[in-house]
């Protein structure tokens, strides 16, 4: 039996259903409500039958890292597929392409950039690399546009350059910026710059001028020669400064940009090991001494004797299954339980199978593994001189049970007692680990393994599980690798889904895989240094494996990190905290609010704003809601948003106060603090905090000139406030100490 | 007896003294003894020693490099600095003292002190991966000259592609074109790996010069050595590319004289590149000096009818040589006449018909089989050619074949299926299907409701 009564409150269901869908049928109707948020989605186009997949793109690999720092969320287009871009317009600042061929399908991206009404501010930047003849074939009206935005005009013809071309005019402020541009000979599209444009570079050959970089009025072009140098050794350098050339064209300097590397004004630090090598055997110095497992070593050297800072533990399911890890398994699984009952330790897991080959298994064929295992790859050493390097690498592949990479080290997986199985290797890999410690210590960051380049199923399996997921990217930046392009953007694009990347490389990178110089570890404080220096690139992200333990270089480079972040000016958080800072990154909306006033929503649990190029510019408190403060470094400036607010208002006045504070009133504001800060209520005189962490801390404070406040801390002085006062330069430092696990109340009141 | 008893006494004394001189004498020295007792330690103890030991003991070698690797373990640079320059300073030049030098310097973020080390390295104990370490460290400090002068001092033929492209660069930045000239020369001579790009590489350099004739003699000489089709051809669009058409002739012809049997490659070059003209110009000078061609020749020949429609080479070829062409050439050389002028093309040829070539190329003995009427003969090999790849030029001639057999038993049997290749069956869907629309059929009588 039907039952057919009047719903009215169904009805007004489905109605306000259907208004909230009525943006995504209409994208136009959305934008047109999205025009009072800052564009910051660069669509970038590339072709999937030339580069395959987003992470082969060169503007993955060079670009996204820059344009992430210049708050730009790069979403891919594979214009191969020849449809619209399904991305709103209204919110699409720039279009960058970087195609080393033509590109014939152009009619279903003309559709979507026609759309005129659609755009805002009169449509997206556009700027080209290399080639250009994607923006040629559009139809006549969008090509002419395209090119006069990116300042360029093309006279169709293929010029001879040759040996005796010459430079004829280059910026140097944007030009030679790792590495110098030299004259490549070769055919050359001629290419003009037009009136309203700024010609950054332009050669000489044989009497014809030819650009090859342009800021135009909308965009910019940049030849194949200016852009990136591919180096001897493949080791790439930017020729023209991209950070300069993408401000240059976004033209944005005014708008504050969401910043994932800091916290309360200072570079978050975070640890994250590795389960490769749980299971190594550390061998003996004597004789009849008992031989250690490397994460019997991590437990006990590391991970207690650092208990005042935040590590992010990786187990791998299968390495503590007795059927799979063999005979050590057991002992390993003691280390695990050993390791996950520190308090400073946060449960991470590493799937189950350790999946060396992500891409072998998005179109799994059981069969088809079993053939690569029952061939066998591993050739006998028939008596001949082993190298250091291949007895380490042998020592990395040690028979632990059933691993497979004993006798074949280039099976797509360790573990291959049963077919593969997504939920078993994600979701169930989790459930074990959190099984492990009776569900005390949940897991709380799934870290990619191998290499690290998860099929889009295999995110979407991640995101299902509510747990976050990270792995994959990283970078170096060291002495010997001093180019950004050794970094990789925060994210990768994987069709529908976001990888979280690593933000630094570890161990592996420094020591080649631990078959190089183990020392080279050490160098990983020279990319901390340029990551930091001119510009916060990254947190100080220490990553590294189980078995580096196993190794007195690496163990010690590990320690010496630890002891470098114990001593620096960091926020340290949880490898999950960052992942989750990353996600808010990508989906803060920022909206002007009048001049110079910025509201922020959706940004998860991303803590800052940057605003560069801002020595005359600092945080008006008074005018701001749901901010603590604000911290310069170089000419940026951090502001810190308050966790607890759903809507930050950030104001920003006139002002190179060193301190980048306008206070406002007698309560002081937040410069930085090591210390997490839970929760933060400034009132006119006064304000109070909530405060975690791992260890004692200083919060430091802004405030008027020898100001004087009673500050109190629950479990020091309870509410009994001492007397302190703010020294000549208004600072108010004040040392916190905190405890995983626990919350330290800190109280400031002024003397109004 | 005292004298006895001191005898024997000072020959114990004497005795005693010898041992004790020995067992002096035999006792290691403290640092080897150290050396000994550091092997049994765990490398955080030994270091912990050897801190201990410093300044108290003299280090030999051994002792100072353990120290050395100890200290750079623990990342104490500066102290395995010091080692390892010690040890530099005492003994001839070490490979992995030099390398480890360089390892510490570049760790502690000093590249430039680095890159010093790593040079000593090279000069002393000369490879390829330093040599390319060392070229991308100067890269990275942008010391052009000291990358570019590290690249000169080794053959040239042993760089690597990426290294020459660099090399070539750092020469044209420094004005020093004649090295750059050189340098190609002495690559384009060679067979080195990728030694056709920097053939053109030179050609190019000696046009934009205004040197074509050096041009046409290099090209000559790389014509007439190892792989001189390769080359020719190579240089041949190397010159037209630069707009050096004249040159490229002259190349083209050198190439006639010098490798008659290979020059025939020269010709489509110019064909693809717009010079038609050129390439028949240089086609009948080219066949008037082969009586005879092979199966490459004739597969260029056709290739040039084909992609330029002119029939002329191919005339002369089937004329002076045709019979003895083997069938897949001759099949393929006829197949152009129909392609282009018609079945009926293929009677002056008549005499080089045969089963063989049918066999080979059925669409020929088709169109052939039609032109003379010969329905079962057209049929047979209509089906044999539908069993080959086709062009869709060549389903166009297959369909106008089919037009021969229309009424016949044979048509009905190819319209009932006995045509597997998919592009065949769907235009012979079609030609029985009408064209025009269904309700274009209905036109005079719209439709009305109801």
């Amino acid at each position: 039996m039907t039952r057919n009564h009047f719903q009215p409150l169904r009805i007004l269901r489905v109605l306000s259903a259907l208004l909230a869908l009525a943006p995504a049928l209409d994208p136009s109707a959305a934008s047109a409500r999205a025009c009072d948020t800052v564009p910051r989605t660069t669509l970038a186009l590339y072709d999937a039958r030339r580069e395959g997949e987003v992470r082969n793109t060169r503007i993955y690999r060079f670009a996204e890292l820059v344009l992430n720092y210049l708050g730009q969320v790069v979403v891919y287009h594979d214009i191969s597929r020849d449809t619209p871009p399904q991305t709103d317009p209204g919110q699409v600042g720039l279009v960058l392409s970087w195609f080393d061929e033509p590109v014939a399908e152009t009619a279903g991206f003309g559709d979507w950039l026609a759309r005129d009404a659609a755009f805002c501010n009169g449509g997206p930047k556009i700027v080209a690399f290399d080639n250009l003849e994607f923006w040629t074939a559009l139809r006549p009206g969008l090509s002419s546009r395209a090119m006069g935005g990116m300042g360029i005009a093309t006279d169709g013809v293929i010029h001879a350059v040759g040996v005796s071309a010459t430079v004829a005019a280059k910026d140097d402020s944007l030009l030679d910026h790792e590495s110098d541009f030299l004259i490549r000979p070769g055919d050359y599209r001629g290419v003009a710059a037009l009136p309203d444009a700024r010609p950054l570079l332009r050669m000489d050959a044989q009497g014809t001028l030819i650009a090859l970089a342009v800021i135009g009025p909308a965009g910019g072009y940049v030849h194949a020669s200016a852009a990136i140098d591919p180096g001897t050794q493949g080791r790439t350098a930017w020729i023209i400064d991209p950070f300069g050339f993408f401000e240059a064209v976004l033209d944005d300097d005014g708008v504050p940009r969401p910043d994932p590397t800091t916290f309360q004004g200072l570079r978050t630090f975070f640890v994250t090991v590795s389960a490769v090598g749980w299971l190594d055997v550390m061998p003996a110095q004597a004789f009849g001494e008992a031989q250690r497992l490397a994460s019997e070593v991590l437990a006990e050297r590391l991970v207690e004797r650092f208990a005042d800072l935040p590590i992010t533990v990786a187990i791998l399911a299968g390495d503590l299954s007795p059927g799979l890890g063999g005979a050590a398994a057991e002992r390993g699984r003691q280390a695990a339980l050993r390791a996950l009952a520190a308090p400073n330790v946060e449960t991470a897991v590493q799937g189950f199978s350790d999946i060396r080959d992500w891409s072998f298994f998005a179109a799994y064929d059981p069969n088809r593994e079993a053939a690569m295992l029952v061939a066998p790859e591993a050739a006998d050493d028939q008596g001949a001189l082993v190298s250091s390097a291949m007895q380490t690498l042998r020592d990395a592949f040690a028979d632990t049970g059933a691993s497979t990479f004993s006798r074949t080290p280039g099976a797509p997986r360790k573990y291959a007692a049963a077919p593969f199985d997504l939920g078993q290797e994600v979701g169930g890999a989790i459930d074990g680990v959190n099984a492990l410690s009776g569900g005390e210590r949940p897991v709380g960051l799934y870290a990619w393994s191998g290499n690290a380049r998860p099929f889009e199923a295999a995110l979407e399996a991640a995101e299902r599980t509510g747990v976050a997921s990270m792995g994959g990217g990283g970078g170096v930046m060291d002495a010997a690798r001093p180019s950004v392009t050794g970094l990789w953007p925060l994210s990768a694009q994987v069709g529908g889904q976001r990888q979280i990347n690593d933000a630094l490389g570890g161990d592996a990178v420094y020591t080649d895989y631990w078959t190089g110089a183990l020392y080279g570890f050490h160098g990983f404080r020279e990319t901390l240094r340029r990551t930091e220096e001119p510009r916060r690139l990254r947190p100080f992200h220490l990553s590294f494996a189980a078995r580096t333990m196993l190794h007195f270089e690496t163990r010690r480079a590990v320690e010496t990190f630890l002891q470098l972040a114990r001593s620096s000016a960091v926020v340290p958080i949880r490898a999950s905290a960052h992942v989750a800072a990353v996600r808010g990154f990508l989906s803060a909306r920022i909206a002007s609010e009048g001049p110079g006033l910025w509201r922020v929503r959706d940004r998860g649990a991303l803590q800052t704003l940057r605003l560069d190029h801002a020595r005359t510019r600092a945080l008006d408190m008074a005018a701001s809601q749901g901010v603590m403060g604000a911290r310069r470094k170089g000419d940026s400036l951090y502001v810190a948003l308050d966790p607890g607010a759903e809507a930050p208002l950030v104001a920003l006045a006139d002002g190179d106060h060193p301190s980048g504070i306008v206070l406002g009133s007698d309560a002081p504001a937040l410069l930085d603090s090591r210390p997490v800060v839970e929760s933060w209520n400034r009132g006119t005189c006064s304000v109070a905090l909530e405060l975690s962490g791992f260890a004692e801390g200083d919060v430091v404070l802004a405030a008027p000139p020898q100001a004087e406040y009673g500050v109190a801390i629950t479990g020091v002085n309870g509410d009994r406030h001492r007397a302190v006062a703010a020294d000549a330069a208004g600072v108010l430092t004040i040392r916190v100490p905190a405890a995983p696990g626990g919350l330290r109340g800190l109280s400031v009141k002024g003397g109004c | 007896m005292p004298d006895v008893m001191r005898t024997v006494v000072l020959a114990s004394l004497a005795l005693c003294g010898g041992a004790m001189a020995g067992v002096m004498a035999l006792r290691p020295d403290p640092a080897v003894r150290l050396e000994a007792e550091l092997s049994r330690l765990e490398p955080e103890d030994a270091l912990r020693e050897l801190r201990g030991a410093e300044g108290r003991i003299a280090f030999h070698d051994n002792l100072e490099l353990l120290y050395g690797r100890l200290s750079l373990a623990d990342g104490d640079l500066d102290r395995a600095r010091r080692s390892f320059r010690r040890l530099q300073a005492q003994a001839s030049p070490s490979e992995e003292v030099l390398e480890t030098l360089a390892g510490i310097e570049a760790a502690a973020g000093d590249l430039a002190a680095a890159a010093a080390f790593l040079r000593q390295a090279q000069d002393a104990f000369p490879s390829a991966d330093r040599r390319l370490r060392l070229g991308g460290w100067y890269q990275a400090l942008r010391q052009p000259e000291a990358e570019r002068d590290l690249l000169l001092s080794e053959d040239p033929t042993v760089l690597t592609p990426g290294e020459i492209d660099r090399l070539g660069l750092l020469l044209i930045r420094d004005g020093r074109i004649a090295d750059y000239e050189a340098l190609f020369t002495t690559l384009a001579d060679s067979t080195a790996e990728g030694h056709l790009s920097f053939k053109r590489r030179l050609l190019e350099f000696l046009v934009e010069s205004g040197r074509p004739a050096e041009a046409v003699a290099a090209a000559a000489r790389w014509t007439a050595g190892p792989q001189g089709a390769a080359a020719l051809e190579a240089s041949v669009r190397a010159l037209i590319g630069r707009g050096a058409i004249d040159a490229a002739i002259l190349v083209a012809r050198d190439g006639f004289r010098l490798a008659p049997g290979d020059s025939h490659v020269a010709l489509p070059v110019f064909a693809r590149s717009g010079h038609g003209g050129v390439a028949r110009l240089l086609q009948g000078e080219w066949l008037a000096s082969r009586p005879t061609l092979s199966d490459a020749e004739w597969a260029t020949l056709t290739h040039l009818a084909e992609s330029t429609g002119d029939m002329r080479g191919l005339q002369v070829a089937l004329a002076s040589g045709g019979g003895q062409a083997g069938a897949p050439a001759l099949g393929q050389a006829l197949m152009q006449f129909v392609r282009y002028r018609g079945a009926g093309a293929l009677v002056p040829w008549r005499g080089l018909l045969s089963e063989d070539v049918f066999k080979e190329v059925p669409l020929v003995g088709a169109a052939w089989a039609n032109w003379r009427g010969d329905r079962p003969a057209t049929y047979r090999h209509l089906v044999a050619a539908s069993n080959q790849p086709l062009s869709d030029w060549d389903q166009l001639i297959w369909m106008s074949l089919l037009d021969g057999l229309r009424g016949s038993p044979f048509h009905r049997v190819l319209l009932a299926g006995a045509v597997d290749h998919p592009g065949l069956r769907q235009r012979l869907r079609d030609s029985v299907i009408p064209a025009r629309p269904a309700r274009a059929a209905l036109s005079a009588s719209p439709d009305k409701p109801g």
